[in-house]
């Protein structure tokens, strides 16, 4: 086992250095000076500022003081707030925001998702053509609507009812459970969806499947039918999935964080990008590519762990 | 009074296409610690009768009939109450080890669980108990392999873990359906010769369904033969190999091959198993059969005893005509 | 968000689609039967000849009523500004006075647009690497394979909006952007159905010889892709419109004045406490029902290609 993480943790190493060069160079192979843009400088201003931040050097030699500062855990500078450390940004001290944020809000998200999913695809699969088959279409009615409304709709509309009719939750902020709620489910609900679907169809196969004609034929119950023979198998292409749907709920994420107002990664993100702060944004993608590769691992060994048929 | 006792047997399967019947009129009875082998080619609703017993019939079956084990009622009845049965009083092997037994769970978890279930034994109990099954079984070196998954045992091994796995209870009746056409055929003979020893040690009753005739007549007292979701002939199995009336019978036996008879050249039974949602008018074998006549076509035959030195029941009109074996032979 | 379409499918869609490209290769021996039943079983698909049917209605109602409007798209007017719907501005005017109605189908064309030819650039991105991929095989394949699964692994959004952050909010780099994310799954279609026909030529050149052989195997692999690219193209494009509308809405996408679905329903989440609510529903229906139609339209074409996937 212990090997086989080693294995999979030298696969991630490539993987995230393209990331890291991809990006780097998507960034410093646009023409352009990052300071033009602001008021003009005098040349030797500008010739320090270039000298501060390496840029008087060949590209890859820019990059490899990239590399060394990020292996060190710096960030860089942002170019918009002048000076100001991206760590600082990202990992602001005292105050609530940043990284942590984010990681809270799509943690709680994918655990939603998980459970929710599976919940309902327990009841999809198991009315499926018997007298309560009802439940089983509302299921997937509901399952196709959520799928095919975006984020960007479900969001503001939550606020609209719950926030500002109802006035059931706050309408942003974040710090308070009440806070947690709207954006936790709206961020989660189409991976409730996707992952009803999949484990849908996965569970109805593995009850049809002689394993479990065999449980049936020791007199087990339906529950621990379902719970010690089905479930597990069925949840295997659930497992597979969770890593696109960490990707998934990471995107979202920006949405929600703008629509709710919560102080994450996500707003920076698109903060930067609007005042076209390379830098920032750059560091951002690979803090979320991070994430994103790190989750699969994790995905992936979990997999591992739960299939008796892959060896280490 | 017998153990088992099936009574008119019906399985319809509800599908677009309209009803398939699969099981029509089936009726057999078993004494304790006796054998029944079920014959027929695949299709002909061997598995389907036992597993409408059993109550694991597809979710379109349509059940109907009667089926009393000791005077219990077993069709019909609630799941709740047919748990307390299966796995306890009726145990069922399956054709196929490899997908029959869960690939995610150890044999011992499932191995201990008809016991725990049943028996509310705890763990401990349950795991000496398996242990002892499965060197009943003679699985070698069973202390280590008892945590193994099933895929990390050969095909025959996860057989007879299946078997240990139905003994867990003791059961009155052992449900076997074709346990060893997934095996390689040194492996069946073994598997076979274990089933017996285990039947005699356990006094339980059997059932032991095969497509090939061989193989119930060296391991059954009494023999059922099916084609098209009915019993077409029944008897003791020295009186079947004696005598067998209907022509469908002699159309098995000749198409396997035997060791004591000069016969060199195996003989097929022409033509196709009738469409279960289509079956003719009369007789369901009369499009194969070689001694088809008008009456056959148009009326059911029903069974009927031949009075050889035990019941033998057959169902053609022709039984009393000839000896089939004879005719087909010459 | 956006993903959550590719998520759901990717796994069924890469295996129905390479199981039609083999279909309707057979298909092809047969004559037109492949596709005249495929056509057949969507008729009898009320849901998707429903949502197909509204799918039209909106696409003209775009074309044309734009045409008939009194208003354009960045027409202001301070005398009216929030006015709820009426009469003389059938969905309402936001703070600039301008008609939403107008702004609505100006902004679905966009939307349309750009998800139509996202997908356009996806499908050839895709076409192209599947198919060298499979023609090359050996280890070109291996590492063009090896590329497209690491990409999988990534989260492309970012990257996207690395993009726009660069090159500013450019209407050819939405393109380009979303057509990049969305390019993997028709790549490993295109790469699965080549191999096949690659195998399929060399035995089919084992009894017949010569040039003509060739011209029917270019005729039947072109046939191919028609009936793989209409389904991918109808679940590609609602795809492409999230990511469109997603980058609008984080104000990363069209340039003001001009708007898209994704810019408009931003507006209007921007004034939901004040209670305009014709400035957020309104659009975000058109935006909802045109996704709703195309994954019914699309999964019915799912469907009728390939009949085993039905229950």
């Amino acid at each position: 086992m212990f090997s086989y993480i080693l294995r999979r943790l030298g696969g991630v190493i490539p993987t995230l250095f393209a990331v890291v060069l991809i990006s780097f160079l998507m960034v410093h192979m646009t023409p352009g000076d990052p300071f033009a843009t602001e008021r003009a400088l005098p040349p030797e201003v500008l010739k320090q500022l270039h000298h501060q931040y390496h840029l008087d050097l060949p590209l890859w030699q820019q990059f490899l003081y990239y590399l060394d500062d990020l292996i060190h855990g710096n960030l860089g500078y942002s170019l918009k707030y002048q000076g100001q450390s991206i760590n600082h940004l990202v990992f602001p001290t005292g105050s609530q925001g940043g990284f942590w944020v984010s990681v809270q809000l799509g943690t709680f998200s994918i655990i939603i998702a998980g459970i929710g999913g599976i919940i309902l695809d327990i009841f999809s699969a198991l009315t499926k053509d018997t007298l309560a088959d009802f439940i089983d279409h509302v299921i997937s009615v509901f399952c196709m609507l959520v799928i095919s409304t975006p984020i960007v709709v479900t969001a503001p509309l939550s606020v609209l009812v719950f926030a500002v009719f109802l006035h059931w939750f706050p309408a942003g902020g974040w710090g308070t459970l009440s806070d947690l709620v709207l954006p936790v489910i709206i961020l989660s609900l189409p991976y409730i969806a996707v992952i009803t679907q999949i484990a849908r169809s996965s569970l109805i196969e593995i009850m049809g499947s002689p394993f479990i004609r065999t449980a049936k034929a020791k007199g087990l119950s339906m529950p621990r039918l379902v719970w010690r023979h089905a479930l597990k198998p069925a949840m295997m292409p659930v497992v597979s999935l969770l890593g696109p749907t960490v990707a998934g709920i990471l995107t979202g994420s920006v949405v929600i964080e703008r629509v709710f107002t919560i102080p994450g990664i996500g707003i920076q993100m698109v903060q930067g990008a609007t005042n076209r702060d390379y830098n920032l944004v750059l560091a951002l993608v690979i803090i979320y590519s991070l994430l994103v590769i790190v989750f699969n691992l994790l995905v992936d060994i979990i997999y591992a762990f739960l299939d008796p048929k892959i060896r280490y | 009074m017998s153990l088992l006792e099936v009574n008119n047997l019906n399985v319809r399967f509800k599908t677009n296409d309209g009803l398939v019947h699969a099981i029509n009129h089936v009726s057999f009875s078993l004494d304790k610690a006796e054998t029944l082998g079920v014959v027929g080619e695949s299709g002909s609703g061997k598995s389907q009768t036992v597993l409408a017993l059993m109550g694991l019939s597809a979710n379109n079956a349509l059940v109907s009939g009667s089926a009393k084990l000791d005077g219990k009622e077993l069709i019909g009845i609630p799941t709740k109450e047919l748990n307390q049965i299966r796995g306890n009083e009726i145990s069922m092997i399956f054709q196929d080890p490899m997908t029959s037994l869960n690939p995610y769970v150890t044999i011992e978890t499932q191995l201990c669980e008809p016991m725990m279930v049943h028996q509310h034994s705890t763990k401990a109990q349950a795991r000496r108990h398996a242990i002892d099954m499965l060197d009943a079984v003679r699985i070698p070196d069973i202390a280590n392999r008892i945590k193994l998954y099933p895929h990390e045992l050969s095909g025959g091994m996860q057989q007879r873990v299946m078997v240990a796995m139905a003994l867990m209870c003791k059961p009155r009746l052992l449900i076997a359906d074709e346990p060893t056409t997934a095996l390689d055929v040194t492996v069946q003979a073994q598997l076979l010769k274990l089933l017996q020893e285990l039947q005699d040690e356990f006094k339980m009753a059997t059932i032991l369904i095969t497509h090939d005739i061989a193989v119930v007549a060296g391991a059954c007292d009494r023999v059922m033969v099916m084609y098209a979701g009915t019993t077409v002939e029944s008897a003791q199995i020295h009186d079947l190999f004696a005598n067998h009336y209907h022509p469908y019978t002699s159309g098995l036996m000749t198409a396997t091959p035997r060791v004591d008879s000069a016969q060199t050249k195996l003989q097929e039974i022409t033509g196709e198993p009738p469409d279960l949602s289509h079956l003719p008018a009369g007789c369901a074998f009369s499009p194969r059969c070689p001694r088809a006549t008008d009456i056959c076509s148009q009326q059911h035959p029903v069974l009927e005893d031949m009075h050889d030195q035990n019941l033998h029941y057959v169902a053609c009109f022709h039984a009393r005509e000839t000896d089939n074996k004879e005719t087909l032979n010459s | 968000m956006e993903k959550s379409f590719t998520l759901r499918q990717k796994k069924k869609n890469a295996y129905f689609l390479e199981k039609v490209a083999t279909n309707s290769y057979e298909g092809a021996f047969k004559g037109r039967s492949l596709y005249y039943d495929a056509w057949l079983r969507f008729k009898k698909n009320r849901i998707a000849k429903f949502s197909l049917v509204v799918l039209g209605l909106i696409i003209v109602m775009m074309i044309v009523l734009p045409w008939f409007s009194p208003y354009t798209y960045a027409q202001q007017n301070l005398l009216e500004v929030y006015q709820s719907p009426s009469a003389k501005h059938w969905f309402g005017t936001d703070s600039l006075g301008r008609d939403i109605f107008t702004r609505v189908m100006i902004g679905g064309r966009i939307t349309l647009e750009i998800g139509f030819v996202a997908t356009l650039v996806s499908v050839v991105i895709g076409t192209l690497v599947g198919a060298t991929a499979g023609f090359l095989g050996g280890n070109v394949d291996n590492i063009l394979m090896r590329i497209v699964d690491v990409l999988y692994g990534l989260p492309f959004m970012f990257f996207a909006i690395l993009l726009v952050t660069l090159f500013g909010r450019n209407f050819i780099l939405i393109f380009i952007a979303i057509g990049a994310v969305v390019w993997l799954d028709m790549a490993r279609v295109v790469r699965g159905q080549t191999m096949g026909l690659k195998n399929r030529q060399f035995i089919e050149a084992a009894h017949v010889c010569g040039v003509k052989e060739r011209v029917i195997i270019t005729r039947h692999i072109i046939r191919n892709l028609i009936g793989i690219i209409a389904v991918y193209i109808t679940l590609t494009v609602p795809g492409s419109i999230m990511i469109a509308v997603f980058l609008s809405f984080l104000g990363l996408g069209i340039q003001p004045p001009m708007t898209d679905w994704g810019g408009l329903i931003s507006d209007g989440a921007q004034v939901i406490a004040f209670n305009y609510w014709w400035l957020l529903l309104i659009p975000s229906s058109f935006l909802t029902v045109t996704l709703l139609c195309f994954n019914f339209v699309g999964n019915g074409l799912r469907d009728a290609l390939d009949p085993r996937e039905q229950h």
